[in-house]
């Protein structure tokens, strides 16, 4: 699954592609090839971007990636994300360790079927009427669950300009490092 | 949530896909062990199909 190099036909037009690995996320960040040359980065790394799809669906991109040589001399990655920052205007600039992932789980929801003509009859049991009682009592759960864990910690003033910073739940509790000033931007 | 065929019948069959994100505190596992307690919890007392 290594990116490589080929002529695909896009739009009918013939054009070297590379193929494999990407990332194409639909809030319209572009999409682009893995494996862009490294750059050398502090301590001797390089910095390698992958760019996946089906984030928001299975995130098979992912999936593949992780099975790929790619990351064979991958030591750690940094997946952009811009939610769960302390604030709302930390969230792009919080890189969160220790995240744990996603899964996703099927709730298989049988009924009985039946002629449409006849969809009063008590004893027909109508799946969509089913999945949505389900649904509404998974939105209930939402709604009443109170997660122990953050994947940044509270309490940062919700004001201000971002400033890059670090955050990581450890066992002694929340460890944080806020980028030093001359990271920011130029005032004005 | 998806359920029917697109006609007017009575819909026979429908599932709902759960996103979940998992934390250190709770599992894959524990997911799945609440999400089957909610839907056991549901329908343990009516009266169709394997519930």
């Amino acid at each position: 699954m290594t990116p490589r190099r080929e002529r695909k036909a896009i739009r009918g037009e013939e054009r070297e592609a590379v193929v494999g690995l990407r990332r194409q996320r639909h809030e319209g960040r572009p999409g682009g090839a893995a494996g862009r040359p490294a750059r050398r980065g502090a301590g001797g790394y390089r910095i390698k971007v992958a760019f996946g799809v089906d984030e928001e669906y299975y995130s098979l991109g992912a999936h593949v990636l992780a099975r790929s040589a790619f990351l064979d001399d991958v030591a750690a990655v940094v997946v952009p994300e811009t939610g769960d920052g302390p604030n709302r205007w930390h969230g792009p600039s919080t890189i969160g360790l220790g995240r744990m992932g996603r899964c996703e789980y099927v709730v298989e929801v049988p009924g009985t079927g039946g002629h449409g003509a006849q969809a009063y009859n008590p004893d027909f049991v109508n799946a969509a009427v089913e999945c949505a009682r389900v649904v509404e009592r998974i939105e209930a759960l939402r709604r009443e669950w109170r997660d122990e864990y953050a994947f940044a910690p509270p309490g940062v003033p919700d004001a201000g300009p971002p400033r890059p910073s670090a955050a990581a739940f450890t066992s002694t509790g929340w460890r944080r490092a806020t980028a030093p000033s001359r990271f920011l931007p130029p005032a004005g | 949530m998806e359920a029917g065929d697109g006609t007017i019948s009575v819909p026979a069959a429908g599932r709902v896909i759960v996103s979940f994100t998992h934390s250190p505190q709770v599992s894959q596992a524990d997911g799945l062990r609440m999400f089957q307690e909610m839907v056991d919890g549901m329908y343990r007392a009516e009266r169709f199909g394997p519930w």
